[in-house]
């Protein structure tokens, strides 16, 4: 099925067109709750000084937000009131140096409004764009007849030059040189954002941004389709190389674990066979025994062989059975005279056979 | 609902709704950004962990012809010969007992008795057992030891006891009594697999 693209376009445009009312209305509350969170947690970052020239000098209302914290007159030189000095400040030009144009515009050029008047400025009025600096503010939009009412305010840039440098000279700092517009006086506009005439021309937000935007989502959307690519490329990868594998890699895991029990089950023999070393105790023990002494019983059980005989001397015998390297520990638990005369003991010895080297 | 409607809530209203929206745009964003991190850290531990598996297996499948030539050489060892055939231990126990009465019969040393022991199981083996009472000189008992170190399957004496003469003398051959256990070896049945016969 072909898709409607112009329809779907249509359907989009309707979906912005809509949208758009409720996202202005949702900036501006955020904006206001901000604002108040502002003034309530972090007041100093919302105070400023409004300053109103006047004949001889200027009104001046110190500010909190929207609420007046003190006004003031200082004459021209006088040295500003404390709290003044240093503040942030807020300048209204006289209206005798602002030109301000009602326009009825276009709704379908709110996004590039800046840069439409700029051309306008350019092309309706004896004006060169680079001598003036220009702000507006959207003052009603119409639905209906989509149209825009836009109050379009000029000045000289000279002199929002000449106004920003006293304005440091008397110790503020300048943020704003504007004036206000609209029946209440609601809309501030402010000739510092954008001092450039011509210059806005052709470098408005909206071109920018646009291109920007667009490019933006498309790296996203690349990257994300980059990454899905090649986890799922990875895995697959993987999957071949361990499927490669896997057969050869049982087979070698069985074999070794056949291996294995094999040195287990050889280990465990070994250790069986030499439990209880009969031949190699007897071998080693009728050496050491000394000319003149029997042995009568021999007993070996475990690691534990047991003695017992007669003979002449029986610590010269435990003496010698020391020095056997099969022997660890050995013990004469008796030695009784064999009787009056006799020169010879009756002895019993325990050893404790040493541990064989695993 | 319109924005002339919201607009004619009262304030709280208006910032209740304007916040709450903020929070489910947030939401959003976090269903968004924390499936992907999930997403993007299972496939790097999944890729950690896959890349282990396929090293080890490797390893394996390069080091398969010498696993199977050690094994083989393992299969041939003629360790496997010193243990009795089969897995019975009532048979080997025969087996046991016959071979050792034919040693000491070679040697013309009688058996006074003999009495099977209980098998005693190991992790592998299965040792069978006999309690045997000898009367040997100590020259028949020394044979005896050399032919029970050189017999095919090996054998395990444990538990000797030996009693000589109250009196000797370096001239005498006297006849000693000698009690001994002596074990042989059967594979337990589950392990037959790992050591083949």
């Amino acid at each position: 099925m072909p898709l409607n693209m112009t329809g779907l376009n249509d359907a989009l445009r309707r979906a912005r067109a809509s949208a758009r009312p409720w996202l202005r209305w949702w900036r501006g509350e955020l904006q206001l709750a901000w604002n108040d969170s502002l003034d309530r947690l972090l007041p100093s970052l919302r105070t400023f000084t409004e300053l109103q020239p006047v004949e001889g000098g200027f009104d001046i209302v110190q500010r909190r937000g929207r609420e007046v914290i003190a006004t003031h007159r200082v004459a021209q030189g006088e040295a500003l009131p404390q709290g003044v000095a240093g503040s942030r400040a807020v300048l209204s030009l006289p209206e005798q140096e602002v030109l301000v144009r009602r326009l009825r515009l276009p709704a379908a050029i709110e996004s590039r409004l800046r840069e439409s008047l700029a051309l306008r400025i350019d092309r309706d009025m004896p004006l060169r764009p680079d001598l003036v600096c220009f702000d507006f503010a959207v003052l009603a939009r119409d639905a209906r007849t989509a149209t825009l009412d836009v109050d379009l305010a000029i000045a000289r840039r000279a002199r929002i030059e000449e106004w920003e440098q006293s304005l440091r000279a008397m110790g503020v700092r300048p943020i704003a040189i504007g004036t206000r517009l609209g029946a209440s006086g609601a809309s501030q506009v402010n000739f510092l954002h954008r001092r450039a005439g011509s210059a806005d021309i052709g470098r408005s937000r909206s071109r920018f941004d646009r291109p920007l935007v667009a490019a933006a989502a498309l790296m996203a959307a690349a990257a994300v389709a980059l990454l899905g690519g090649q986890f799922r490329a990875e895995r697959r990868a993987m999957a071949e190389a361990m499927a490669a594998v896997r057969a050869a890699a049982e087979s070698a895991q069985a074999d070794r674990q056949r291996l294995l029990e094999y040195v287990e089950t050889a280990r465990e023999l070994r250790a069986n066979l030499d439990r209880a070393p009969v031949s190699a105790t007897l071998a080693d023990l009728s050496g050491r025994i000394a000319p003149h002494s029997w042995i009568q019983m021999f007993q070996l059980r475990g690691d534990e062989v047991r003695l017992s005989g007669i003979g002449p001397n029986a610590p010269a015998l435990v003496a010698q059975l020391q020095q056997s390297p099969l022997f660890g520990q050995v013990t004469l638990t008796s030695s009784v005279s064999a009787g009056i005369g006799t020169g010879e003991d009756n002895f019993e010895v325990t050893i404790r056979m040493r541990e064989a080297a695993p | 609902m319109t924005v002339g409607q919201i607009e004619s809530l009262a304030s709280w209203q208006r910032r209740a709704i304007a916040l709450a929206a903020l929070a489910a745009v947030v939401l959003a964003l976090l269903l968004l950004v924390w499936p992907a991190t999930a997403m993007v850290l299972g496939h790097e531990a999944w890729r950690e962990d896959a890349a282990e598996t396929l090293a080890r297996h490797r390893a394996l499948a390069d080091s398969s012809a010498s696993i199977k030539s050690e094994l083989a050489t393992a299969e041939a060892h003629a360790v496997w010969g010193s243990l009795f055939p089969g897995t019975d231990t009532a048979a080997a126990a025969n087996a046991l007992q016959s071979e050792f009465r034919s040693l000491c019969d070679a040697l013309k040393v009688p058996v006074q008795g003999s009495a099977p022991l209980d098998p005693e199981v190991g992790e592998r083996l299965i040792g069978v057992g006999i309690r045997l009472d000898l009367q040997v000189t100590i020259d028949q008992l020394q044979s005896l030891l050399e032919r029970v170190q050189s017999n095919p399957h090996r054998l395990a004496l444990d538990n000797v006891t030996i009693t000589a003469p109250r009196y000797q003398s370096a001239e005498q051959n006297p006849t000693l009594q000698v009690q001994v256990e002596v074990r042989g070896f059967i594979r337990k049945p589950e392990a037959r697999t790992g050591a083949a016969s």
